[in-house]
């Protein structure tokens, strides 16, 4: 009996063996990891297309999202000591290179794929003009979300010019508007890199700043920006608290007519703003350009988008490669960013709808749009630390100058932290 | 008579208002997590218009708090119960048997209070010993962590109890061990006790330690869940506070139980006899 017993084991066991090495590796599902800051890993279109690949492929996707604030210390920290993710989604733009896309990411330059990115979007792919990672991502376009009824009410006139618009918020100030919700406590949503992008158009005074043969304080239009912050500071723009004003309070603060204005990007109306908690809805705000003393007739900024990368010298890289070919599947595109309201970013993106922001302003962004470019070209930039800076000016603790003086040694000390030519 | 009792009473409305200013932000996070989201958002003490109860579930679920919650009990109990023990057993040596290794090494010990971690070199080491990636490696790690303040507390309690308590052990015929454990840990109760607690709270606390030795997420432990609910556009607060709520009932327990012997541990090592 019992040797019967142990001759049913031993082949049982044998089957199985036999039956897991007739398994070949294709067959076994893979699990690909996934770094991305926190927020936009879970953007309703990334969470689609998870699911979709999954259900699709069998393979499973172990998404970490880390905390914004530690985002770049922590996942360079993983990079230096080796932990490099299957994927990788990251903003782009300079910071890129401190992962040394070159030797850490796929080159996708020659794939399928490019040819399907919007023209205005494909140079936010590139480094050093290679495209390494796939723009899934909303396109938006920033500027000043406005309540359109409030101005409606008031009968005010959209602003074509800086003194219109500095007339706008005095009228706002005179009825009892509160002309700008700037949550400047949180620093980041201060955004001033939207007045910055018409400055650096100029691709050599770009190249100046980057080799470090100029500096913010030496530009007047920087100056004339930082002027402006004060100016609308003591005039009362901003309200009287706006020292203590934090991000997470805007929706209520615009949606129950608070305030009227607020520096933001149309697909935030409808990707995160809750129309149905408060009195005024996405469809009552409009979009104008952002008015920052550095332009005469103000800016939108065009789209800025997260890079979907794959790591090259992972053991997962054919898959990791594979899923990115599926992300930019239009089949694939389309269902997760069904009803989805942006700007296209891939050609055959027929399932968006843009918002009614864009399609309202979409002479207007056509005529005075300027592409994103502070935030990815120059070198240093980091919109965090500049904000810092602009804190302390608002406040009252700095001037202008020693504000500039203040954001260029910020800059500076990360360009050298990067070892960039000329710092 | 009437001055005193006026006294008291005003003392007492002085005692219960500190409490309410202590109490107010927990009030506020803990009525907030039974919260929608759009009323959660306002941050108000006012109840709930709605009790969303199932706020707690969504939270489990999306938070995969179950398996964080099993992570994080294995990283601050085993860490913890290691550490400390071994630490006493370190500290009790020094104390007793000074001799300059074992001055050297205490200092040498008390240096890590000052030192910052680096990770890099830290990941570097765990990936030689090909602990990277592992609980083991976390672990450890954790332990190494707690060994400087550990040390330091004990070693100051145990400079408190009489030698003559280990002579007359040893006359009596214990050997190291049974002197050790039979007649000195049961002293040394109040100031373990109180390493433990607050190391545990501190391995608890820490999801940093593990989000960079591991590349897994069926690592992490529970409080990287909160990360689920919380991006820099948008924050889901009632998630937030929900999954706040049951990340500190462990912590929360385990300090009830220990509570009378903190203060104690704490000013142990305080006054030398």
């Amino acid at each position: 009996m019992k040797k019967r017993m142990m001759t049913l084991v031993t082949c049982a066991l044998a089957a199985a063996a036999f039956s897991a090495m007739g398994c070949s590796a294709e067959d076994k599902p893979v699990t690909l990891t996934l770094y991305g800051d926190a927020g936009n890993v879970q953007r309703p279109f990334m969470q689609k297309l998870f699911e979709l690949y999954e259900e699709k492929t069998g393979n499973k996707l172990d998404v970490q999202g880390i905390e914004s604030e530690n985002f770049e210390t922590v996942c360079l920290t993983k990079f230096q000591t080796g932990d490099i993710p299957d994927l990788f989604l990251h903003h782009g733009g300079y910071s890129l290179d401190a992962y040394n896309p070159a030797e850490n990411f796929v080159n996708f330059t020659d794939a399928a794929w490019v040819s399907d990115i919007q023209e205005s979007v494909l140079p936010t792919t590139m480094r050093d003009g290679e495209v390494y990672g796939l723009p899934f991502w909303e396109a938006s376009y920033s500027g000043l979300i406005y309540n359109q009824r409030i101005f409606e009410e008031l009968d005010i006139e959209l602003p074509k010019t800086q003194d219109e618009f500095n007339a706008v918020c005095d009228t706002l100030l005179e009825n009892g508007v509160q002309p700008i919700y700037l949550p400047l406590k949180d620093a980041w949503p201060i955004l001033y890199q939207y007045g910055m992008d018409p400055i650096f158009e100029d691709a050599e005074l770009l190249e100046k700043l980057n080799t470090n043969q100029i500096t913010y304080s030496e530009i007047p239009e920087m100056k004339a920006q930082m002027e402006w912050y004060k100016m609308a500071a003591d005039q009362g723009y901003f309200g009287e608290s706006f020292s203590t004003d934090t991000w997470d309070y805007c929706m209520e603060v615009l949606g129950e007519g608070e305030a009227a204005m607020m520096y933001c990007w149309d697909t935030w109306l409808y990707s995160d703003y809750d129309s149905e908690a408060y009195t005024y809805t996405a469809d009552d705000f409009g979009l104008m350009p952002a008015f920052l003393a550095t332009t005469e007739n103000g800016t939108f900024e065009g789209p800025n988008c997260c890079l979907m990368l794959a790591n090259k010298n992972s053991e997962n890289a054919e898959a990791a490669i594979e899923f990115i070919n599926f992300m930019a599947d239009p089949e694939n595109y389309n269902i997760a960013f069904e009803d989805f309201q942006t700007a296209p970013v891939f050609k055959q993106q027929t399932t968006i709808q843009a918002t009614p922001q864009y399609q309202a302003a979409a002479d207007w962004i056509a005529e005075v749009g300027h592409a994103s470019i502070a935030n990815p070209e120059i070198i240093g930039f980091s919109n965090v630390d500049g904000a810092k800076c602009i804190q302390e000016l608002l406040i009252g603790n700095v001037d202008v100058d020693t504000c500039l003086q203040r954001m260029d040694e910020e800059r500076i000390k990360a360009a050298k932290t990067q070892n960039a030519a000329g710092f | 008579m009437t001055k005193k009792r006026i006294q008291a009473v005003l003392k007492q409305v002085v005692c219960i208002f500190l409490c309410l200013i202590v109490l107010a932000p927990f009030y506020m996070v803990l009525i907030n997590s039974f919260k929608d989201k759009a009323e959660s958002a306002r941050m108000s003490l006012a109840l709930p218009t709605k009790w969303m109860f199932s706020n707690y579930l969504e939270v489990i679920e999306k938070g995969n708090l179950v398996q964080g919650f099993t992570n994080s009990v294995t990283y601050a109990g085993i860490s913890t119960f290691i550490g400390v023990i071994t630490c006493a057993m370190a500290a009790f040596v020094i104390c007793r048997n000074r001799t300059k290794i074992n001055n050297f090494l205490y200092y040498f010990f008390i240096c890590g209070l000052f030192f910052p971690v680096n990770y890099v070199t830290l990941v570097r080491v765990l990936t030689f010993f090909h602990l990277n990636n592992t609980r083991t490696g976390i672990i450890i790690t954790f332990t190494s962590a707690m060994v400087p303040f550990c040390v330091f507390t004990i070693r100051n309690f145990v400079l408190s109890l009489p030698v003559e308590l280990d002579e007359a052990a040893v006359i009596d015929g214990a050997g190291p061990l049974n002197l050790f454990f039979k007649i000195i840990i049961p002293m040394l109760k109040p100031t373990l006790v109180t390493c433990f607690i607050l190391q545990f709270m501190g391995v608890w606390s820490d999801f940093m330690t593990p989000l960079y030795l591991s590349s897994k997420s069926s690592m992490f432990p529970m409080t990287m869940a909160v990360y689920q609910f919380s991006g820099k556009n948008k924050s889901y607060w009632n998630y937030i506070f929900a999954d706040i709520i049951l990340t500190c009932i462990p912590v929360i327990i385990v300090y009830l139980l220990g509570q009378k012997y903190i203060v104690g541990g704490m000013t142990s090592g305080a006054v030398k006899e």
